[in-house]
């Protein structure tokens, strides 16, 4: 038999798209915003697949979790390894998800970007390394006309009875059709519960385009692991080192910000740190000092007595 | 021997569960791990059955202990523990090790204490060694994506108690009491107390009592977890001081026989403060709130009268 085994596995009409989100309270909508647009795939007769990210569990309170749907007019041939490695579109569902993560990686040229934010798609864009390939930007402010839905059913193989899109996920996927057309917006409207958010995200997303013109696509290829990218085994070697290979600092969708003119340094906040945040350097003072631990959880502010630590949206810093 | 302290200001300031872990924003039991870490010091060896602070822990080979950890099966926490502190005493009879013993502490989940590792824990008290056992009670297998465990309580929603038509209460069965059990059947026992993270010195202050006995210590320590409970995580401290408040939960320590109350609310407040913020209840009607009313109310006078009979 006369098989081309690089061209089996080029599969031009496969559509690939990634979903981020907040693990638990935003788990849902990122499964989905996939779910939704396979099911309307599915409809009009299209090979699909939808899944989550092994790779992201155990699935935990703010940690960025991911979800995949692959569609395609021919029938589905390349296997998949975990994850999309070239996506067509990305889906943020929580803003804060594009400080820390790298949500373009491996975008094919002329990529959909669909951010789940009340800010505009310029100011989104500051955040993003690389933006070679992204072809267009869409933001729209889910979270405004549909509540998160939190739910057990997370990645862990438990069932779900609230029905696709009842949250933000069926904004997102309403405003994923818009920016590009990969299945008919009537299929999508019809696979979620929530059909009236479904119409917002497609009519009001704020769609910009960001390149017209790409290089061509030369995707890095992939680096084998070596043993400086495997996290140390066993424990930390002593009290003054971190475990620098497991940052947390981008699962914060929060910071928590200090005022020290408030602050009686009763030290409620240092105590009460399960990320040892908050940095005990002299009995008289705690400081924020270690951020890039910190997961955002907001026990600090709620505990503090003369609400010195206030919660600000994490994309309000540049840094 | 480690002093106990008065004020928050007294701890030490060295961490030695860093941060770098996996656990939720805003965990409970993470908290709860930190704070024992502090209590122990360096020279502490910890065993961790699996459950949420061994997986979350220890996710892709990263751990964040400053002091040797030890993974046991969810099973035989308190036998793995019995045979490292019975080594160190083989050891130093034979006068192969001179150093001053290491503490044993086993940081078991709620599955790992009141489930599946309860008779490793019986067994380890039972024969008098010198570990001290905490459960991180969390209510929950939180690590498996909420199932139900002997700790939960009546009518918790749980992916093995849904609420539903049948069974609109959700969980059925009342949760059994830990500390209880191991304070009337083991003779050897020579600590046993409950904490909250609510007062983190009265735990850390546990915690060294706990070491400082010369035998089987058990702590009880409830740890709210945003992701099981169904409750924003900043409120995990909240959620602590609420169930001591309305006698969901009560602390006390027995120590030589004698029974003394940590904490007394002055006014108990009515369970439903309690499980009016938590989604794992929402379902909840009154004629259910009023049962779980009762059962507190009956578990909060049988320790009273237990205390005042022992004390």
């Amino acid at each position: 038999m006369n098989l081309d085994v690089k061209k089996l596995f080029e599969e031009p009409s496969l559509i690939q798209i990634t979903t981020w989100a907040r693990g638990v309270i935003e788990n849902k909508d990122a499964r989905d915003v996939v779910f939704a647009l396979a099911n309307a795939g599915s409809k009009e007769g299209k090979y699909v697949q939808a899944w989550e990210n092994y790779v992201d569990l155990p699935d935990r309170v703010g940690v960025p979790v991911r979800a995949y749907a692959r569609i395609s007019d021919e029938p589905l041939l390349s296997k998949y390894v975990y994850e999309n490695e070239h996506p067509d579109v990305v889906v943020l569902t929580n803003e804060a998800l594009v400080k820390g993560n790298d949500v373009l990686q491996g975008m094919k040229p002329g990529g959909v970007l669909i951010v789940n934010t009340k800010r505009d798609p310029e100011y989104i864009l500051k955040f993003l390394k690389d933006t070679t390939y992204l072809g267009t930007i869409g933001c729209i402010d889910a979270t405004e006309v549909a509540g998160h839905v939190q739910t057990l059913s997370g990645a862990e193989g438990a069932t779900d009875a609230s029905g696709i899109g009842v949250g933000v996920g069926a904004v997102l996927a309403g405003a994923v059709v818009k920016a590009k057309s990969i299945v008919k917006p009537e299929n999508v409207l019809s696979s979620v519960q929530n059909e009236e958010a479904c119409r917002y995200g497609y009519d009001e997303v704020r769609l910009v385009t960001v390149n017209t013109t790409f290089p061509e696509f030369k995707p890095a290829p992939k680096k084998p692991l070596g043993p400086e990218d495997l996290p140390f085994a066993g424990t930390v070697p002593s009290v003054d080192k971190e475990n620098e290979k497991r940052i947390t600092g981008n699962w914060r969708s929060e910071r928590p910000v200090w005022s020290k003119e408030r602050c009686t340094n009763c030290l409620l906040c240092w105590v009460n740190c399960p990320d040892s945040v908050v940095v005990y350097k002299t009995p008289e003072a705690a400081d924020f000092t270690n951020l890039k631990y910190c997961k955002g959880c907001g026990i600090c502010a709620e505990v503090c007595p003369t609400k010195a630590i206030t919660m600000v949206p994490e994309l309000d810093f540049e840094d | 021997m480690l002093e106990t302290v008065k004020t928050l200001r007294d701890m030490p300031k060295e961490e030695y569960y860093v941060p770098g872990h996996r656990t939720c924003a805003g965990c409970g039991p993470a908290l709860v791990y930190r704070l024992v870490a502090k209590a122990a010091g360096p020279n502490t060896i910890f065993v961790g059955p699996t459950g949420c602070m061994y997986v979350a822990n220890t996710s892709y080979g990263c751990g964040p202990w400053a002091v040797p950890w030890i993974h046991a099966q969810i099973t035989n926490g308190g036998g793995v523990a019995s045979g490292i502190e019975a080594a160190y005493k083989a050891m130093m009879r034979k006068g192969k090790y001179t150093g001053e013993r290491p503490h044993a502490i086993v940081m078991a989940g709620d599955g790992g204490s009141t489930d599946i590792g309860l008779q490793a824990l019986s067994g380890m008290i039972y024969r008098g060694h010198d570990v001290l056992y905490i459960c991180y009670d969390n209510e929950s297998y939180a690590n498996t994506g909420i199932q139900t465990s002997p700790t939960t309580p009546w009518g918790a929603v749980t992916t093995f108690t849904p609420s539903g038509p049948a069974v609109p209460e959700g969980k059925r069965l009342w949760p059994k009491d830990n500390a209880q059990m191991i304070a009337h059947g083991h003779p050897e026992l020579k600590y046993l107390a409950t904490a909250s993270p609510a007062f983190p010195v009265d735990l850390f202050n546990k915690v060294r009592k706990g070491l400082n006995a010369e035998g089987p210590a058990y702590l009880h320590i409830q740890a709210p977890c945003p992701k099981g409970w169904q409750f924003p995580s900043n409120k995990t401290i909240e959620m602590a001081k609420l169930a001591l408040d309305t006698g969901m939960f009560q602390l006390y320590e027995l120590e030589d026989g004698k029974y003394k109350m940590s904490y007394m609310p002055k006014e108990r407040k009515p369970v439903e403060e309690f499980i009016k913020l938590q989604g794992r209840f929402k379902h909840l009607k009154p004629e259910h709130i009023e049962k779980i009313q009762n059962f507190v109310d009956q578990k909060v006078k049988a320790i009273e009268i237990e205390i005042a009979a022992l004390s």
